[in-house]
């Protein structure tokens, strides 16, 4: 686990209801969820299916809102920002990882990668976003393969991009969503290895929602969202 | 590698999805191709109209035509030497031809005295025709064709012979008014030598013939003169405004012309000290009179009248020229009803002082109707037959008198009883000619001898004061000329110059615009395959959902995704720009094409060529990128609204009729509001049109079946809605399945009703409005009067055809004719002014009418009456009204005034007298579809005031009884052949207009029909898309048991029921909106063409509907069941 320094995401008291229609009854899918993730920390959350894990996660990528609560990311009341500005968080502070890469078949490795570019990025890069999308894939083994298409490469391969791709913009908070869901043991174990070793080596704190509790473990906490609640988990080891 | 761009990502996009876009690239392609084929169009007519008008113009660029004036042609080389360039002079008058057999005959020719200053000037020109024989005629090819005569062949030709004094007016010959001519064909000319030489600005090639000027000349009697001068490019100022060569034209004229050009004579009076100005016309014109006496101090008018005898008691004087005028012999002071008379005619009448002398003379009223007259006058006194009193020069150059030796030769164009002459008026006659016997005073003489004409027939100017000091008329003569030509100007003679050809350029620029004509032709077609092009658009975009989700889950905001998604459709937009230009081509080579054959009669049956011009495939080009770009923008707006989250997992992005619009449809409940005041206000409507006037109701009826049309959509919506909500609740069922489905997205199952209701619709209300003329053509209130004929002579007719005497003339008595009457109309030439002329006309045709003739018959139907006017009702007595700052009020059919006129009620019109002086006509009343379609009407006294030059009748409406207008037709056509009458059944006349507009309609049709096909195409990628939207629940149905053909029928069903919706709704709107039309007796409703599209539309719209189910429900499910 890297070295926390100071509170990065900060959710106290988050709660989400839904319901279909406004006669139809109220789904309370989070309850009062608070959370403190710091610089540069690694963190699991695991649950059922159904739990409210995705909502959280949605929640915390602004790509979704609390019903109540407060969610300060990098000192920012996300509540108080509009559409445009949450859509600049991502753009900068945040990095999205999904079950499925989501890559853009039309697009090669290196232009799915530079995607998050064109809608913007940190005012101050350490490195260019071309040399640092080479330089990641090239870390990411995939160097050699940046012109091919999504459709040219394995499921593993196409996850690795998604981090590359999720990394780009220099974020502060990379938010997987069951990175490892659509891939094989083996495909699997090597991404959770790397993006253990993105976290150490870019210095970007990791949230992960997982079933899979050999990526969790390999995270610095656990946490179990059940009935709506999170709760730490002691893990056997 | 560099960077990657939004454009960079767009191109990707497309390339990626490449099939998705093809649809919407062939919908955009064929928007535009039909958005500039129809601007091509345009410019094909417009091309056409202008090579036309050079052909017909050649090389001439102003004119100067004198019509029945003939000048010298000394002035065609003074203006030569003056421009430095060609100028031709020609006789140019109208006649008929006939082919040597007498088998063939056309009428309305023009026939030209020309020699090779004409011929250089044809666009081709091709030297020595000075080498044609002298007696020959050469024809353009079209009246060759209709003689069908061939070089070497006779033809017979009869011209219009040039009268100097007007045949209306009093003591004119109506005799030898034509001349006959067989001559040789010698050549036969083509467009590219002058075969089409015309001033008039319409496309329809006329009949000429040609034949050597000094032949013509000798033959009409006017040698060394011409009426028509045609001023040609100055060498290297051919590209000069043509403004400036009309004012270097006009600056030279008046430089070289004289008086004698203008029919003027000035001479010095025999044995006096006078100069005298007189005119070979009779008559001096009213404003060259007081001009002319105005010119000097002490200058007399006189006014010198034939008349039939002077009596006193049983004594009586036959024939003989009386003076009106204040100088010698009449006292200073003579009262107006006193008289001097000479001696001779003392004696004749043993008449002294004191006696009443009776004097009978003829006034010419309408049609050359002789009126008698008589006015008694009392002797002042008895003077010598000497001195002043003795003065034949007093007497006018009247035709068939002045030139007579003999009083027994007298042929003056009054009757006169040659057995009243006496020896002792031969021996007067012989002795002093025409000099007056008697004297009353100028005023007393223009009160009872005033007309049109003018009531001077000579203006006398004596020497010591015009000479100042000179007694020499000769030598003062100069002096007075100079003077005489600075008060008197060419223009206020009736020769001007015009710039014919700015005319001619301006009348095709100007011309109906065939273009917009077919843009609005095709509206309903690019409406259609822009709809398409968004419905593809949106599918295409509703494919990409998880593209979407992942942009902006990586932070692109909801607005560069659009961004993004509109350089993408942008880029297909600028590609379908460039195919449908290039696909326009053929679009608009294939309209030229049906215009000059199955389409024809909207274009008069005019030949085409293809033209389009690049500016007009650029901006066409441009146009229909820019509206594929607002059909991808309306669907691209509405892209990326839904959270990324969404998206991702699989949700639907906005499309057409997606759910945001069946949320906004179902829920917000505005269909039924809509539905009630739209269905209501078009209940009112109708029931106000039915207590309306009729052609109110036409309005009244349209706007309701328009109500009827948004009430119908909105109920429609109102249904879906209801049907959703009812269905909801029911128990599960393959129906309740299907109609749910129905109704899912209602946004998208309304664009498809609107579609078709409103295609149909348009189709139905603008089909229905075809003219049928023969219905109730007996009517007065119809387009044809109440007239069985129109007819028109090449020749003027001056006598009236109403009247025994007028018929004698032409071997005609009153039972020939069936007891039919003949409604005479003065004609001045001028642009054809109907829909049967594609050029704008400059100058239109003018009748003159009697107004009463046509007000007593109630003929025709007004469409419109200008208010100004101040009458109750409308009514052709209208034209009588006097108008402010002598306007003249006109009245025109609504199709001239607003087609080809480009007008509109209350308008003016500027238009050139015989004098020159622009006239403001004013448009007072505007007559519903009517024969009388291509020229402007005023009265026939308005008429005759402006062009006093002109004389007899060429327009005529002829009413004959029941099943005699063929008979009457046939009569009248033989017996006034040599005046070349042709007679047209008026509904047939009528029928020729509405040609066009039928036509028109036709298109219509034919572009709307495609467009709603196209439109019912949209229907089936509607089908489609729901279908396979819906490929999961129809796995899963077939898994559970369901058959597939059990499943086509379920969804075949859905959406047909849509397509009777859209086609139901539009039916029945339109139906109310032309109500009026289905009951109107002179509207063919084309009921068979019109049920054929609309089953078309039916069978076409089963088709994508069938094919589209059968594409989705094809193939094996279970992947799509594997993908849920």
């Amino acid at each position: 686990m890297s070295e926390a320094n100071r509170p990065l995401l900060e959710l106290t008291d988050i709660s989400k209801q839904y319901a279909e229609t406004v006669d139809s009854p109220i789904t309370q899918v989070l309850r009062k969820i608070n959370l403190t993730v710091m610089e540069g920390e690694t963190v699991a959350v695991v649950g059922p299916s159904g739990s409210g894990k995705s909502t959280l996660l949605n929640i915390i990528g602004t790509l979704d809102r609390a019903t109540a609560g407060r969610a300060l990311l990098d000192g920012i009341d996300l509540a108080t920002l509009n559409d445009s500005e949450l859509a600049r968080v991502r753009t900068c502070a945040l990095g999205l990882i999904f079950q499925l890469h989501h890559l853009l078949p039309q697009c090669s490795v290196m232009e799915n990668v530079l995607v998050p570019t064109l809608a913007g990025g940190p005012k101050k890069r350490a490195e260019q976003p071309v040399e640092r999308a080479k330089r990641l894939l090239d870390r990411v083994g995939l160097g050699h393969r940046l012109g091919h298409r999504p459709g040219q490469l394995s499921g593993g391969e196409r996850q690795r991009v998604a981090v590359v791709r999720a990394i780009i913009n220099e974020p502060k908070l990379l938010l997987a969503d069951e990175p490892t869901g659509a891939l094989d043991r083996a495909a699997a174990d090597n991404l959770a290895d790397l993006l253990v070793e993105l976290n150490r080596e870019e210095q970007v704190a990791l949230l992960v929602i997982t079933h899979a509790m050999d990526l969790a473990r390999r995270m610095g906490r656990i946490l179990e969202l059940s009935g709506g609640a999170l709760v730490p988990l002691e893990v056997i080891a | 590698m560099n960077a990657v761009t939004m454009l960079q990502l767009a191109a990707k996009g497309l390339g990626f999805h490449r099939r998705h876009h093809l649809g919407v690239l062939i919908g955009a392609t064929l928007a535009t191709a039909i958005l500039v084929g129809a601007l091509a169009v345009g410019d094909s007519v417009r091309h056409s109209l202008r090579e036309m008008a050079m052909a017909r113009l050649g090389g001439v660029r102003v004119a100067l035509n004198g019509q029945s004036q003939f000048f010298r042609m000394e002035l065609a080389r003074g203006l030569t030497q003056e421009l430095k360039t060609n100028v031709a002079p020609v006789v140019n008058l109208r006649g008929t031809a006939a082919s040597g057999g007498g088998d063939a005959r056309v009428s309305g020719i023009q026939v030209m005295g020309v020699d090779d200053r004409f011929w250089v000037m044809a666009p081709h020109s091709r030297l020595p025709h000075s080498l044609y024989p002298a007696e020959s005629v050469v024809l353009s090819q079209n009246l060759a064709r209709a003689l069908n005569a061939k070089i070497g062949d006779d033809v017979l030709l009869r011209v219009d012979k040039p009268s100097l004094l007007s045949r209306d007016a009093p003591l004119s010959t109506i005799e030898d008014s034509s001349v006959s001519l067989r001559l040789p064909v010698v050549d036969i000319v083509d467009d590219a030598r002058f075969g089409r030489f015309s001033l008039a600005a319409n496309q329809v090639p006329p009949f000429n013939a040609y034949i050597p000027m000094e032949f013509l000349q000798r033959k009409l009697g006017v040698e060394g003169r011409a009426n028509l001068l045609l001023v040609g490019a100055s060498p290297g100022k051919e590209t000069t405004p043509v403004e400036a060569t009309t004012a270097e034209a006009t600056q030279a004229l008046w430089k070289h012309w004289q008086l004698t050009d203008s029919g003027l004579e000035l001479k010095p009076v025999p044995n006096k000290a006078e100069i005298e100005l007189r005119t070979d016309r009779v008559f001096l014109d009213p404003p060259v009179g007081d001009a002319a006496v105005k010119a000097y101090p002490g200058a007399k008018g006189v006014l010198t009248y034939f008349v039939n005898e002077l009596r006193l008691g049983a004594r009586a004087t036959p024939y003989s020229t009386v003076a009106a005028t204040d100088m010698d012999p009449v006292p200073g002071g003579m009262a107006d009803d006193e008289i001097v008379i000479n001696q001779w005619l003392a004696d004749d009448l043993v008449a002294k002082p004191g006696d009443r002398i009776r004097l009978t003379y003829w006034a010419v009223g309408p049609m050359r109707r002789l009126i008698a007259k008589m006015s008694d006058f009392r002797v002042k006194s008895i003077v010598p037959l000497a001195g002043t009193a003795l003065d034949p020069a007093l007497m006018p150059n009247i035709p068939g008198l002045a030139d007579k030796k003999d009083c027994r030769d007298w042929e003056p164009g009054v009757p006169i009883d040659l057995d009243k002459i006496r020896d002792k008026d031969q021996a007067y006659w012989s002795a002093y000619r025409g000099a007056p016997k008697a004297f009353i005073t100028l005023r007393a003489g223009q009160r009872i001898w005033d007309n049109r004409f003018g009531n001077l027939t000579a203006v006398r100017y004596a020497v010591s004061v015009a000479g100042a000091g000179s007694a020499n008329p000769e030598q003062a003569l100069p002096r007075v000329e100079a003077c005489l030509r600075q008060s008197l100007s060419p223009a206020s003679l009736g020769l001007f110059f015009a710039p014919v050809w700015e005319q001619g350029l301006n009348a095709g620029f100007q011309s109906m615009d065939f273009g917009m004509l077919f843009l609005g032709f095709s509206f309903f077609l690019i409406a259609a395959a822009l709809i398409l092009t968004a419905l593809l658009f949106a599918f295409g975009v509703e494919q990409r959902a998880e593209e979407v989700g992942t942009l902006l889950a990586v932070g692109w905001t909801p607005r560069r995704v659009q961004c993004l998604l509109l350089i993408e459709g942008a880029l297909v937009a600028f590609i379908a720009a460039v195919l449908g230009s290039l696909a326009a081509v053929f679009y608009t080579r294939a309209v030229v094409a049906g215009l000059t054959t199955v389409w024809k009669g909207a274009v008069a049956s005019t030949s085409l060529q293809y033209h389009a011009e690049l500016s007009t495939l650029a901006g066409g080009a441009a146009g229909g990128f820019l509206v594929a770009l607002l059909s991808v923008w309306l669907v691209v707006r509405k892209q990326a609204r839904l959270p990324a989250r969404e998206l991702l997992s699989g949700g639907q992005l906005a499309g057409i009729g997606g759910d945001a619009a069946r949320k906004k449809a179902a829920g917000k409940g505005t269909g039924l509001p809509t539905a009630v005041a739209a269905l209501g206000g078009a209940l009112i409507l109708v029931f106000t049109a039915m207590k309306a006037d009729r052609d109110a109701g036409v309005e009244y009826f349209f706007g309701a079946g328009a109500l009827f049309l948004i009430g119908g959509v909105a109920l429609c919506r109102v249904i879906l809605s209801r049907i959703e909500r009812r269905v909801s609740g029911q128990a599960l069922s393959l129906t309740s399945l299907g109609t749910r489905n129905t109704v899912r997205r209602s946004g998208r199952s309304l664009s498809a009703i609107g579609l078709l209701a409103c295609g149909s619709f348009l189709i139905i209300a603008i089909g229905a409005n075809r003219q049928d003329p023969t219905a109730d053509a007996e009517k007065s209130s119809s387009g044809t009067g109440g007239f069985a004929l129109y007819a028109e002579s090449s020749l003027p007719v001056y006598q009236d055809l109403n009247s025994a005497e007028g018929l004698d003339a032409f071997g005609l008595n009153t039972e020939d004719l069936h007891g039919a009457v003949v409604v005479p109309m003065r004609l001045k030439e001028g642009d054809d002014a109907s829909c049967l002329n594609l050029n704008r006309a400059q100058t239109p045709r003018l009748l003159g009418v009697n107004p009463s003739l046509l007000a007593e018959r109630k003929a025709f139907s007004f469409g419109q009456v200008w208010p100004g006017v101040g009458a109750n009702e409308a009514s052709w007595t209208i034209l009588n009204s006097p108008l402010k700052a002598g306007e003249i009020p006109a009245i025109g059919d609504q199709n001239t005034v607003t087609w080809s006129l480009g007008k509109s009620l209350g308008n003016t019109l500027d238009y050139a007298d015989d004098r020159g002086v622009t006239r403001k006509l004013r448009i007072v009343g505007v007559l519903a579809n009517s024969v009388l379609q291509g020229s402007l009407l005023i009265s026939e006294d308005n008429f005759t005031k402006l062009f006093p030059r002109h004389s007899g009748y060429q327009t005529f409406l002829i009413d004959a009884p029941k099943g005699e207008a063929a008979n009457v037709s046939k009569t009248l056509t033989k017996a006034l052949e040599d005046v070349g009458l042709s007679t047209t059944p008026a509904p047939e006349r009528l029928a020729a207009f509405n040609m066009v507009e039928n036509t028109y309609l036709s298109i219509f049709a034919i572009l709307g029909g495609l467009g709603l096909l196209l439109g019912s195409f949209g229907l089936g990628v509607i089908v489609l898309r729901n279908v396979l939207e819906r490929r999961g629940e129809l796995a899963l149905l077939r898994a559970v048991g369901f058959r597939a053909k059990m499943l086509h029928w379920m969804v075949f069903s859905e959406h047909v029921m849509l397509l009777a919706l859209g086609l139901l709704v539009g039916v029945v709107s339109a139906i109310v909106a032309v109500l009026p039309a289905l009951r109107t007796p002179g509207v063919d409703t084309p009921y068979l063409s019109l049920t054929l599209t609309l089953l078309a539309v039916l069978v076409c719209g089963f088709i994508w509907t069938w094919a589209a189910t059968s594409i989705a429900i094809r193939g094996p499910l279970l992947n799509a069941l594997r993908n849920e």
